[in-house]
């Protein structure tokens, strides 16, 4: 009898934990984590495998990462080859199904959105070029509200009785977003041209109206010459460029260079910074607006 | 059809009312069908390109702009770009060009400049739901040979089997593909282990992670064959070995982690008809710290101890080999690194002791994510059999060695074992 009592103890102790099994949400970058908190809230815990200020080609494959894998629900990607170099032997360690891709637990934002920059004839020459499109979607507040949407869509499944409140979440981000947009977009009409290290800021670019016109890397993933750098000086002289935009993780010598040769305006411009769900997101927003507004 | 249908309009148009329309109002009429034309086509494009969408994609309903900008090529439908499908497997190319001058004791003297040492091509795909095959062939000297080809299938209770050729888990480095190494040689510590090639088994391997707390911890267990023969059959024949091996890996920060391990070996190794075993215990460790900048340095080295009973009656030959290894990584293009490698043979018949050391210093330059050169050089002292065999030297003589390493990657290759 005493044997059937603490057993009856142990179940009605679990019973609260497994009532309220949250999904456990695991993002590959900063930034998609802050979206997905964004649409999870207080119904499921989010954990992301990259650190701010990382560049998310090369986060390191460490062993280590994959024990959250391998309990997540879902798992949030940018897609599009971003995180080929590294998350693939995480997921075969973590040994979890529910996230490989095609399964209901794997999201890749770039699913769900309109990609840029596809290229349909690539080969290496052309530098570590993503010939699906360019992967930084999550620098344009609108796509990342469309993600959202996908993310809600995909944890309203995984979790159909919060479904309502993740769809509610989602919502109240794109609207949010929205609004930041169409403050912003209005000041930074008629912006001058920039610069920038990596084609990372294609997607924020073209949504607020910004020209890039160089790159300080010669090809994607390719050190500057001093043939290339001589010919990008020419380029911001004649296209009066405002600006050279930078990730932090790009910011060095050579960038410090060119912006001492050229005039330009050397603009810390992160694509992840710290912070909580919608919060933080758009604190990373408003910090690259900032960034693009200085001196306009 | 459309422009059947076109073609009626205008029929009625030109002749249903009657025939006498002015030329000019005939020229106005025939605009006005180009424009509507232009109209249905721009029309039609739109329709397929919505229609294409809706079938590929499912993006929720969202309060906001349409999330969609035409200034650039765009798409929704993301094709494969890791080259594997259901019809072909992953392809890759590794290319390894070495060359080297040595200059060693006895007037010895050799060089050669970037020959292709080696090509390695590696196929690699799921076979279904339950397994993965993968396979590399590798091109040295002339001549093809599978190096590794092994089946991994997921099992319950989180066991991963590997069924196959493949480089076997002893300490750090015998696993990885010498092209994934910093370096441009082998250390000596294991050439006079186990010879100058990878120690290579066919046979069964298991291994189970788990993860505690930040940390993963690996049990591996499995029963090969080898034709090594420098550590087991002289003769090259194949014998059979157990092996059973132990590695931990903890997260000290978000940018650092230590790694610690211990394996042993054990089988017959043909020298002797009875009392002739190998047997090789080891441990290994790393220390890897890597910033944002991914600027960073590790400090790495494992140690081996070989056993090798020669039969009954005769003494055992006990063999040590180890390194350490410092790299220093100034960004992600540019590394530094120096290696100490030991090695000792302790004869009980003799009883002789014969240390060896070597001492390297390299520059590394990774021109981009696919290719990299490296420049070392290694000073030798005392070379032990394996190694001086290796240099082209007398055993117990010294060399100076200079490599120079140009390794090529084409192809979507898998990431490196971290």
């Amino acid at each position: 009898m005493n044997k059937f009592k603490y057993i009856m103890l142990t179940m009605l102790l679990l019973l609260p934990v497994v009532a309220d099994a949250e999904p456990y949400i695991v993002a590959t970058l900063p930034a998609l984590g802050q979206i997905a908190a964004a649409v999870a809230g207080e119904d499921g815990k989010v954990k992301v495998l990259a650190r701010v200020g990382q560049d998310p080609h090369f986060v390191l494959p460490k062993p280590t990462l994959a024990r959250h894998l391998a309990k997540a629900d879902l798992l949030v990607t940018a897609g599009l080859a971003l995180e080929g170099g590294w998350l693939p032997p995480l997921i075969a360690l973590s040994r979890n199904n529910r996230i490989r891709p095609g399964q209901a637990g794997y999201v890749a934002g770039a699913d769900a959105i309109e990609v840029l920059g596809m290229m349909d004839k690539v080969d290496r020459s052309m530098g570590d070029v993503h010939p699906e499109g360019n992967p930084h979607w999550w620098l344009d507040p609108l796509r990342a509200a469309v993600v959202a949407s996908a993310i809600a869509e995909r944890l309203a499944k995984i979790d159909p009785d919060h479904a309502a409140a993740y769809h509610q979440r989602a919502t109240a981000f794109g609207k949010r977003l929205q609004a930041l947009v169409n403050i912003w977009k209005p000041r930074l009409a008629g912006a001058t041209s920039v610069v920038s290290y990596h084609d990372s800021y294609l997607y924020f670019s073209q949504r607020f109206g910004i020209p890039v016109v160089g790159f300080i890397e010669p090809k994607p993933g390719v050190e500057a010459s001093t043939r290339h750098l001589d010919t990008l000086l020419t380029v911001i002289a004649r296209e009066h460029v405002g600006q050279i935009w930078v990730e932090p993780y790009h910011m060095g010598r050579i960038v410090k260079r060119v912006a001492s040769l050229s005039g330009a305006e050397l603009v810390n411009m992160p694509d992840a910074v710290d912070g909580e769900g919608a919060d933080g997101y758009l604190a990373m927003i408003e910090s690259l607006l900032k960034g693009a507004g200085v001196g306009r | 059809m459309r422009y059947a249908q076109l073609c009626i309009m205008l029929a009625v148009v030109l002749w249903g009312p009657g025939s006498a329309y002015a030329a000019s109002e005939i020229e106005e009429l025939k605009i006005q069908l180009q424009q509507m034309m232009k109209r249905i086509e721009q029309l039609e494009q739109a329709a397929a390109t919505k229609a294409s969408a809706e079938s590929h994609i499912k993006v929720a309903a969202n309060p906001v702009e349409k999330a969609k900008e035409p200034e650039t090529p765009t798409r929704k439908v993301v094709r494969a770009a890791i080259g594997e499908n259901s019809g072909n497997p992953s392809l890759s190319l590794v290319g390894t060009f070495t060359g080297q001058r040595i200059r060693g004791s006895g007037g010895v003297r050799s060089s050669s400049f970037l020959p292709l040492s080696e090509a390695e091509i590696v196929f690699g795909a799921n076979i279904d739901p339950h397994a993965r095959l993968d396979v590399t062939v590798t091109g040295a000297n002339g001549t093809m040979a599978v190096e590794e080809g092994f089946i991994t299938a997921n099992l319950p209770w989180g066991l991963n089997l590997r069924a196959g050729r493949k480089f076997l888990p002893v300490g750090m480095v015998n696993e990885k593909h010498p092209h994934a190494l910093i370096y441009a040689d082998r250390p000596n510590g294991l050439v006079n282990m186990f010879g100058p090639e990878i120690f290579v088994g066919d046979g069964v391997l298991i291994d189970r992670p788990f993860f505690v707390g930040d940390s993963v911890q690996t049990l591996t267990a499995g029963f090969f064959s080898t034709q090594n023969d420098v550590a087991f059959d002289p003769t090259g024949t194949s014998q059979y070995a157990g092996i059973a091996r132990w590695s931990g890996l903890w997260d000290l920060s978000d940018a650092a982690t230590f790694d610690l391990g211990a394996n042993y070996l054990q089988g017959k190794n043909g020298i002797a008809t009875s009392h002739s075993l190998t047997r090789v215990a080891g441990t290994h460790f790393a220390l890897k710290y890597q910033g944002l900048s991914q600027a960073g340095f590790s400090l790495e080295g494992e140690w081996l101890r070989r056993w090798q009973q020669m039969g009954a009656g005769v003494t055992t030959a006990v063999n040590d080999g180890s390194y350490l290894l410092a790299t220093a990584a100034l960004d992600r293009n540019w590394k530094l690194f120096s290696r100490f490698d030991y090695s000792r043979l302790y004869d009980q018949a003799t009883p002789i002791r014969l240390t060896e050391r070597a001492i390297s210093a390299g520059l590394v330059w990774n021109i981009s994510e696919f290719q990299g050169i490296t420049l070392q050089y290694k000073h030798t002292r005392n070379a032990l059999t394996a190694v001086a065999t290796d240099l082209g030297i007398a055993a117990g003589g010294r060399a100076n060695a200079w490599y120079l390493r140009w390794v090529v990657a084409i192809g979507p290759h898998r990431a490196h074992q971290y």
